[in-house]
Parts: C-alpha cells; structure tokens; sequence
C-alpha cells in the first residue's frame, strides 16, 4: 500500500468514512480492469496507455503534451482518446 | 490499490456533466458527496434554476427520487425531475433551496420553532416508512421566513428493508441494526446544537433522552 494512501485511509477511518472509501475502491479499481481488457482485446492499448499516463499518474500529472511526446501522437489525439476513455470509465462505473 | 489523489481525479472525471440531450444547461457544483454531486443548473424550459443531482457510481440508482416522490411535504425537498444522462449516469432534479445550514439560535423561540418543523418533515418521513439516516445540520437549510427544509435522502431507508448504520459519525447511533429511532438519535443530538446557550434543563432533558445509547431509553 502507498505510504500517503495508508495516512489517507487511517484519517478516514478515524473520521468513519472507511465504509465510503471502500466502496468507492471496490467501484474504480475493477472498472480500470475492465477498461484495460477491452482495449487490449480491441487493439487500442495506446489508449489506454495515455489514460493510464495521465489519470493513474501518481505524483506529478503530466502534461497533455508530456503525453503527446512521449506516445509520438498529436496533442488532439490525446484529447480525443482520453475524452473516449473518460465516457468509457462514466459508463464502467455505472454497470 | 488506487491512491486516494487518483481516486479524487477519478470521481471528478466521473462526476464531469454533460447535460446534452436535456432541457438544463450546465452550472456550477454546489455540493459534493460519496452518492453524487448536486449542480446549480438553469432549466431552459420554465426558466428557472434547480439544483441537479447527478447519482454517483456509489449511488443506488434513483433510490433517492423514489424516495421524494413518497415524501410531499412542506420540510421536505421537492423532486421536479429525473433522467438519465447522455454518459448512462442517472439524475434526479430538485427545487434549488436558498437557505442557510443549520445552526445555533440566539431565541430559545426560534430554535424550538425550527426544530419543530424539523421533527415534523422527519415524523412525516417515517409515517411514510423512510428513514433518513444521515441527519446533520448540512442536510437541513433554514430561509429567511423561517422556513425548513431537509435534503439528502440518498441514503434513506424504506421499511422492511435492513440497513446498517451510516451517514455522519457525530450524528450516528450507534447501534448496528437501524429503524426510527436511529433518526430520533441525531435529531436529539441536533436539538442539543441550534438550541440557545443556557436553554432551560427540561429541554436539554429532552435532548438527552432522544440521544440516548439505548434506542430502547430513546422516544418511541
């Protein structure tokens, strides 16, 4: 577990919400599976490379053009599958 | 294991309004809780601004507007609409409340009043078999005119179904299993809060015995 994580968790437990920050994890965590599976099988890893770039970055987010670079892909295509990668994850949540 | 900074941008990723397809147009957010966020938006339509609950992934589905369509009443937040977004995510429109949280009166009057009417709208939600379970002076905006209003029945309970506890550890029972009288709990404890500093001991009595541990020594 992340050092900063275990703070969060034990200054959440000490104020009771445990139960929501748990339900929140059990909610994220297997639709970012899901999401990663259904770009492998669809052939758009990169997607989910550049969602994973920069929505799971845990310390300092990089930059959309950080990310443009670093997949050697237009700024706008970034935009653009992020964008698909966010609906995606809204309608994963919601399952 | 996501850390709690990722989980945050997630949420706010989740929680990012897309109103197309609807009659309302986007606005500010003006709460935010583990059941959705509530945005000011304008309703096109009727041209006027309600506040729009948008159900987060945590939410039970249109629990909470099932829950208000049971409960007209005067104290209690009226439903005027519910959807679904063009993402999938469900929604339920409510009258945007100007009001003020609730909080301690200087007029021992006033205070019984307010918590008069409080006890009303909650009477009248257990009348009806809903349990609010998350009472707390955030959840209940006082206007101008002295008007009160209780908000949030995300987490409410209908009865028969078994729930456990939740909501607001300041204001929570604190026994597991939850009926009625867990809302009379917080509601003591609230009393104890608006009313006026040196209020007479009989009402503090009263306070006292609706917050009791034992919901068995609470009011029935």
């Amino acid at each position: 577990m992340f050092p900063s994580t275990h703070h969060t968790l034990l200054n959440k437990a000490i104020r009771g919400e445990e139960g929501q920050l748990n339900r929140l994890l059990e909610v994220f965590a297997p639709a970012i599976g899901t999401l990663k599976e259904e770009c492998a099988s669809g052939g758009r890893e990169v997607r989910f490379a550049i969602f994973e770039a920069y929505d799971l970055a845990e310390d300092t987010r990089p930059s959309y053009e950080e990310v443009a670079l670093r997949y050697h892909v237009p700024v706008t295509t970034v935009t653009n599958h992020m964008a698909w990668a966010w609906k995606e994850l809204r309608r994963l949540v919601q399952r | 294991m996501i850390p709690d900074r990722v989980l945050d941008h997630l949420r706010a990723v989740v929680d990012e309004l897309d109103l197309s397809g609807t009659r309302y147009e986007a606005g500010r957010m003006i709460g935010k809780g583990d059941m959705g966020s509530v945005y000011r938006v304008r309703d096109r339509m009727l041209d006027r601004y309600v506040a729009l609950k948008v159900i987060g992934p945590v939410g039970d589905g249109f629990k909470e507007a099932r829950t208000l369509t049971r409960l007209e009443h005067p104290g209690i937040v009226p439903l005027y609409d519910a959807g679904t977004l063009a993402d999938g995510r469900g929604y339920c429109v409510m009258r945007l409340v100007d009001g003020k949280p609730l909080r301690r009166f200087d007029g021992l009057a006033e205070g019984l009043a307010v918590a008069g009417k409080i006890c009303e709208a909650v009477g009248f939600a257990h009348s009806q078999g809903v349990i609010h379970r998350d009472l707390k002076p955030e959840n209940i905006l006082t206007g101008q005119f002295g008007q009160v209003m209780v908000l949030d029945w995300g987490i409410a309970l209908w009865s028969g179904a078994r729930g456990s506890r939740a909501g607001t550890r300041r204001y929570m029972a604190p026994e597991a299993e939850v009926d009625a009288r867990t809302d009379i709990f917080s509601l003591g404890v609230l009393l104890e809060e608006i009313l006026p500093l040196g209020a007479p001991r009989p009402l503090l009595a009263i306070a006292a015995k609706a917050h009791a541990n034992e919901p068995e020594a609470r009011y029935q």
